[in-house]
C-alpha cells in the first residue's frame, strides 16, 4: 500500500464483505477491521485477494491506514456494539474525522450519537443501507443522514457505490440532520412490510379464494412485473412462485407460514403513532404478523370457529385483472401515508427532506424498488411542497381508476373470509382522507357528555370551544350502582 | 378540623369529586390545591368533611399517619413535580397513589425511586369520568400489595358497586398487580373504549349517511339497541346525544358539532404497547389512527373537493339491515375486547403483572366509561379457563362471533361499495379471519426474507431453519438484467 486508504470498515460479517467488494470494483482503497481478527486474514485472502482491500489487526492499525479526513464506517449490530465502537475510535480521530453508522440503528440513537461524537470534534453519519446482501455487492440504496459537513467527503464513495436509475442518477443523496437517515431508512423498512403483507393478500386470495396453482400465480406476478407492479418484490415473489426443490416440490408450499415483527416495523408504527400520523396500513401488516406468530392458536381456533359458506364462482381472469386494481390502489395508499410520516418526522425533528430525492433514493437498490417510485419523483419534481399524494393529479387518476376494482375485491374477500386487513384498511383510508365530514362529531359529543371535554362547532370559528350539560339535557345516564 | 383519613392533591374536577366521594363516604379529606378558586370550590361543597388547603404545611399537618395522599394532577411532568414538591415531608411508610392517566413505565420509575426511602406508591387508574368520580368509579390499582391493604377501605367505599344476581354489592375495584399494573390496565380500558366508540361512530355513519337516517330515528334505534347484546353506557349516552336539539339552531346538536377528535394519551398508548409487545390488537390501533385522520380536518375538505368516489346509497330493507348492524357491531365489539385482552395477557408475561383477567372484567363492569353487561361474558369465559388464550377460543363469545359474521360481512361490503369508511369494523373482521386461519400466506412472506436476506425460515414438515438459494434458478430477479431497475 503505497498511499493511505480512502474508507475503513469495522465488521466483516457478509453485508460488510459485499460493501467492501463493491467500494473495491469502484477503484477505492479499503481498510477493513473485525472484532474477530481471523475474519480479517479470511477476507484478504480470499475474496478480497488481489483488490484495493487491506486488512487491519487492531483499530489502531486500521485508523493509521486512513486518509484525512478519516472515514470510518461501521457495519456492526444495532445498539451497543455502535456505542462501543464509538468509544474505541474517539480518542484515535482527530477534528474533522468522520464516523459512519451503516447498521440499522434507532433514529433516536443516532440523533443521540451524532450531538455526542460532534461534542468530540468530529462528523457522524448515521445511514440506511439497503437491498440485502447482493444490494450491499452490486448496489445499495444507500440514506446519509448526520453531520451536513460530513456528507462532502463521503458522498464521492457512497454515490460510485450505490444503485442507479436508468439515467444513471445514483441511488443515494443527502437525507438531513442528525437521525434523518436512519429515519427514512425506518420508514423504507415499515413501507417494506406493507408491500410485502399486500403481495401476501393478493396470493392468498388467488390461492384459497380462486384456487389458483402456483405456476398460475407465477404467471400473474411475471405479468404484473411487466406493468404498473413492476418492482423487486412482485419480481421475487414470481420467482418465489416457481422454484421447487430437487424432489419437485414447490418450496413456498414447504414453508411454515409465521413470520418476526422485531424491529424497524414496529418502530416505525408507534413513531407514526407518537406523530398522529394514521399509518394504518403499515400497522395492520406489523399485526398482521404478530397473528401469523400465533401458529397454535390459530390452529385451535380454526377447530371451533368457522368461516363462511361462500366460494368462488365468478370470472377468474377478471378478479385476478381487479385484484392488480386492488394491489395498486393500497399500495398507493401506503407510501402516501408513508410520506405524511415524513412530513411529520421533518417538522418534528426540524429536518430539510427532499421528498423527490428519498423517492429516487429508493428507485433501485433497495427492497422496495419499483417502477412506481419513480412517479412518486415526478410529483414532487412537479410539486415539491405537494402536501399529500393524493392531492397529485397522477395519482388521483390512478386511484379513481382504480377504485371500482379495488372496492370489489374487498367485498369478494369479505364475503369468502380470506383476511385482508391491507387493503381494507387503505380503502377505508382513502375513503377516510377524501370526506370533508367523518362521523368524529359523535365521538366528540361523548367525550363532552362523559368527560366535559368540550367540542368546537362546525358554524363557530376555529378555536371556540362549547360544552353542553347533556345529562340535563336528556334522560341521563346516572346509576351509582349497576346490575349484572 | 380533625385530623384526616386521606390528602388529596390537585382539586380539578376529578380531585374534588373524588374528595367529595371520599368525605360523603365517613372519612375526613384534606385537599392541597395552588390555585385558591379550586381550594374555595371545594370548601363550598365540602361540608366541613373535606376541606382544602392552599399551603402544603397546612395540609400536612391534618394527615394521620401513615399518610395517605392522592396525586390527581395531568400525567407526566406535574406528577414528577407534585413528588418533588411533597418528597420532603413524607416519611418511611406513608403512600403516595398517583390516581391520574400515568404512563405505567413513568409508574414504575417513580415507584422504584420511592420505595428505595420506604415510601409507599400505588399508581391506580380511576375511570369514569365527572360522574363516575363522584357517585362510583371504577378504580384499577397496582404496586406494592402492602401498600394497596392501605387504602383498600376507602377504594372499596367510594368505588362504583355492581348487584350480583345473589342481591350481593360487588365493588368496582379490586388489586391489579405489581408495578404499573394498574396504570397498564386503565391505559387498555382506555384503548378499548377508543374502539367502542369508533365502532359507534362508523355506525352513526352508515346509518346517517349511508342509509339516510335522521338524529331521531338513531336515537330510537339506540335506546333499542341499549335493551340488548350492545347495552352499555355508551350505548346509553349515545342514545341521549342524538335527542339534544342546539338551542341555537334547533338542530340536532351532534349535527353541529366539528368532526376532529383529539388522539393523546392512552389511546396512542395502547397501540404502541401492543406493537411493543407483538400483541396484534389492529382495531384498536384502527380507532386511534381514526381520530388522527379525523384531526386533518382542512385537508380533507380540500381532499373531498378534489377525489371522487361512490355516492352512498341504499335500497334495501331498512329496519333489516338496523338489525343488521345491531349483530355486526356486537360481533366486531368482541374481536376488540379480545384484542385488549391479548394486550394485557402479553403485558402480563412479559412484565410479570400476574393479572387476573376475570377479575379485571369484573370491576369494568360499573363506573367506569366502557361499563356493559357484556363484560359478564368475559367474567364468565375466564372462570371457565383461568388460562384462555383469546376471547375468541371461549365456547360462548367465539361462537357469538361466528353466528354473526354474516352480518359484520355484509355490513362491511356495503360500506365497500358505497364508499364509507369502516376502518374499525374491516379490522376487526380481518382478525376474526386471519385468527381462525390455520394456515396464513406468511410461508410467501418468509419465502421473500429468505430470498433477499437469508433470513432462513421453518418448514411445516420438520424442525430447524433452512434456507434458499431462490436466486439460482433460471430468472433470478437480482440478476435479470430486463427488470425495470436495474441494479449495477
Amino acid at each position: 500500500m503505497t498511499e493511505k486508504c480512502d474508507i475503513g470498515l469495522i465488521g466483516l460479517a457478509v453485508m460488510g464483505q459485499n460493501l467492501v467488494l463493491n467500494m473495491s470494483d469502484h477503484g477505492f482503497k479499503v481498510a477493513v477491521f473485525n472484532r474477530t481478527v481471523s475474519k480479517v486474514d479470511d477476507f484478504i485472502n480470499g475474496s478480497a485477494a488481489g483488490r484495493t482491500i487491506y486488512g487491519a489487526h487492531s483499530i489502531e492499525e486500521l485508523v493509521g491506514m486512513l486518509a484525512s479526513p478519516r472515514r470510518v464506517m461501521l457495519l456492526v449490530k444495532a445498539g451497543k456494539p455502535v456505542d462501543d465502537f464509538i468509544e474505541m475510535l474517539i480518542p484515535l480521530l482527530d477534528p474533522g474525522d468522520i464516523i459512519i453508522d451503516g447498521g440499522n440503528s434507532n433514529y433516536n440513537d443516532t440523533i443521540r450519537r451524532t450531538k455526542y461524537v460532534e461534542s468530540k470534534g468530529l462528523l457522524y453519519i448515521g445511514t440506511g443501507v439497503s437491498g440485502g446482501e447482493e444490494g450491499a455487492r452490486h448496489g445499495p440504496s444507500i440514506m446519509p443522514g448526520g453531520s451536513p459537513a460530513a456528507w462532502p467527503h463521503v458522498k464521492p464513495i457512497f454515490q460510485a457505490v450505490a444503485a442507479k436509475v436508468e439515467d444513471g442518477s445514483p441511488c443515494c443523496d443527502w437525507v438531513g440532520e442528525n437521525g434523518a437517515g436512519h429515519y427514512v431508512k425506518m420508514t423504507h423498512n415499515g413501507i417494506e412490510y406493507g408491500d410485502m403483507q399486500l403481495i401476501c393478500e393478493a396470493y392468498q386470495l388467488m390461492k384459497e379464494g380462486l384456487g389458483m396453482s402456483n405456476e398460475e400465480m407465477h404467471q400473474v406476478f411475471a405479468e404484473w412485473n411487466e406493468g404498473k407492479l413492476d418492482s423487486y418484490l412482485i419480481e421475487i415473489t414470481r420467482d418465489i412462485l416457481a422454484f421447487k426443490d430437487e424432489d419437485g416440490n414447490y418450496v413456498v408450499d414447504q414453508i411454515l407460514d409465521t413470520a418476526g415483527q422485531k424491529g424497524t416495523g414496529k418502530w416505525t408504527g408507534i413513531s407514526a403513532l407518537d406523530m398522529g400520523i394514521p399509518l394504518t396500513l403499515i400497522v395492520e401488516a406489523v399485526f398482521a404478523r404478530c397473528l401469523s406468530a400465533l401458529i397454535d392458536e390459530r390452529k385451535a381456533a380454526e377447530k371451533v370457529l368457522s368461516g363462511p359458506m361462500a366460494t368462488f364462482d365468478g370470472d377468474k381472469a377478471a378478479f385476478v385483472r381487479d385484484l392488480h386494481d386492488a394491489l395498486y390502489a393500497s399500495k398507493i395508499m401506503s407510501y402516501t401515508q408513508g410520506y405524511m410520516l415524513l412530513r411529520a418526522a421533518a417538522e418534528e425533528y426540524d429536518w430539510h427532506l427532499n421528498y423527490g430525492g428519498i423517492a429516487l433514493m429508493w428507485r433501485g437498490g433497495c427492497i422496495i424498488r419499483s417502477v412506481f417510485l419513480g412517479k412518486i419523483k415526478e410529483a414532487f419534481d412537479k410539486h415539491p411542497d405537494l402536501t399529500n399524494l393524493l392531492l397529485d393529479d397522477y395519482f388521483k387518476a390512478e386511484v379513481e381508476a382504480a377504485q371500482a376494482a379495488w372496492r370489489r375485491v374487498i367485498a369478494k374477500a369479505v364475503e369468502l373470509g380470506i383476511p385482508v386487513p391491507a387493503m381494507s384498511s387503505a380503502l377505508a383510508f382513502f375513503d377516510g382522507y377524501r370526506r370533508g365530514r367523518l362521523p368524529q362529531n359523535l365521538l366528540q359529543a361523548q367525550r363532552d357528555y362523559f368527560g366535559a371535554h368540550t367540542y368546537e362547532r362546525v358554524d363557530k370559528p376555529r378555536g371556540e370551544f362549547f360544552h353542553t350539560d347533556w345529562i340535563g339535557s336528556g334522560a341521563a345516564a346516572t346509576a351509582s350502582t349497576y346490575t349484572a | 378540623m380533625e385530623k384526616a383519613d386521606i390528602g388529596i392533591v390537585g382539586l380539578g374536577v376529578m380531585g374534588r369529586m373524588l374528595a367529595l366521594n371520599i368525605a360523603r363516604n365517613g372519612y375526613r379529606v384534606a385537599g392541597y390545591d395552588l390555585d385558591a378558586d379550586k381550594v374555595m370550590s371545594l370548601n363550598a361543597a365540602g361540608d366541613g368533611k373535606a376541606v382544602g388547603y392552599q399551603i402544603l404545611g397546612d395540609f400536612f399537618g391534618l394527615l394521620e399517619r401513615p399518610r395517605k395522599i392522592l396525586m390527581m394532577v395531568p400525567a407526566g411532568k406535574p406528577v414528577d413535580a407534585v413528588i418533588a414538591g411533597l418528597r420532603p415531608a413524607l416519611d418511611r411508610g406513608d403512600l403516595l397513589i398517583d390516581g391520574g392517566n400515568s404512563h405505567f413505565r413513568d409508574t414504575e420509575r417513580r415507584a422504584a425511586t420511592l420505595e428505595a426511602d420506604g415510601i409507599r406508591y400505588i399508581g391506580t387508574g380511576v375511570s369514569g369520568g365527572e360522574y363516575g368520580a363522584l357517585w362510583g368509579p371504577s378504580i384499577m390499582p397496582g404496586g406494592d400489595p402492602r401498600a394497596w391493604s392501605l387504602i383498600r377501605p376507602i377504594f372499596e367505599a367510594i368505588s362504583a358497586k355492581v348487584a350480583e344476581p345473589d342481591g350481593t354489592l360487588s365493588p368496582c375495584v379490586a388489586y391489579i398487580g405489581s408495578q404499573g399494573a394498574g396504570h397498564f390496565v386503565k391505559m387498555v380500558h382506555n384503548g378499548i373504549e377508543y374502539g367502542d366508540m369508533q365502532l359507534i361512530a362508523e355506525t352513526y355513519d352508515v346509518l346517517h349517511r349511508g342509509l339516510g337516517l335522521s338524529a331521531l330515528q338513531l336515537h330510537d334505534i339506540f335506546a333499542r339497541w341499549n335493551e340488548g347484546d350492545l347495552q352499555s353506557y355508551l350505548i346509553e349516552i349515545t342514545r341521549d346525544i342524538f335527542a339534544t336539539l342546539d338551542e341555537e339552531t334547533g338542530k340536532p346538536l351532534v349535527d353541529v358539532i366539528l368532526d376532529q377528535a383529539e388522539h393523546k394519551g392512552t389511546g396512542k398508548w395502547t397501540s404502541q404497547s401492543a406493537l411493543d409487545l407483538g400483541a396484534a390488537a389492529p382495531m384498536i390501533s384502527a380507532a386511534v389512527e381514526a381520530r388522527m385522520l379525523s384531526a386533518y380536518k382542512d385537508e380533507r375538505v380540500r381532499a373531498s373537493k378534489f377525489l371522487t368516489g361512490p355516492a352512498p346509497a341504499f335500497d334495501g330493507d331498512v329496519d333489516a339491515f338496523v338489525d343488521t348492524m345491531e349483530r355486526a357491531m356486537y360481533a366486531a365489539k368482541i374481536c376488540s375486547y379480545a384484542q385488549g385482552f391479548g394486550v394485557l395477557r402479553a403485558a402480563s408475561e412479559e412484565y410479570e403483572y400476574d393479572l387476573h383477567y376475570g377479575e379485571i372484567a369484573k370491576i369494568w363492569r360499573g363506573g367506569c366509561i366502557i361499563r356493559a353487561q357484556f363484560l359478564n361474558k368475559i367474567t364468565t369465559a375466564f372462570a371457565r379457563d383461568a388460562n384462555l388464550s383469546n376471547l375468541l377460543l371461549d365456547v360462548d363469545l367465539g361462537k357469538a362471533v361466528e353466528a354473526r359474521q354474516d352480518a359484520l360481512r355484509q355490513v362491511i361490503c356495503y360500506a365497500t361499495v358505497n364508499g364509507v369508511p369502516v376502518p374499525a369494523f374491516s379490522s376487526a373482521l380481518a382478525y376474526f379471519d386471519a385468527y381462525r386461519s390455520e394456515r396464513l400466506p406468511a410461508n410467501l412472506l418468509q419465502s421473500q426474507r429468505d430470498y433477499f436476506g437469508a433470513h432462513t425460515y421453518r418448514r411445516i414438515d420438520r424442525a430447524g431453519t433452512f434456507h434458499t438459494d431462490w436466486a439460482k434458478i433460471g430468472q433470478s430477479a437480482v440478476s435479470n438484467q430486463q427488470s425495470a431497475v436495474s441494479n449495477r
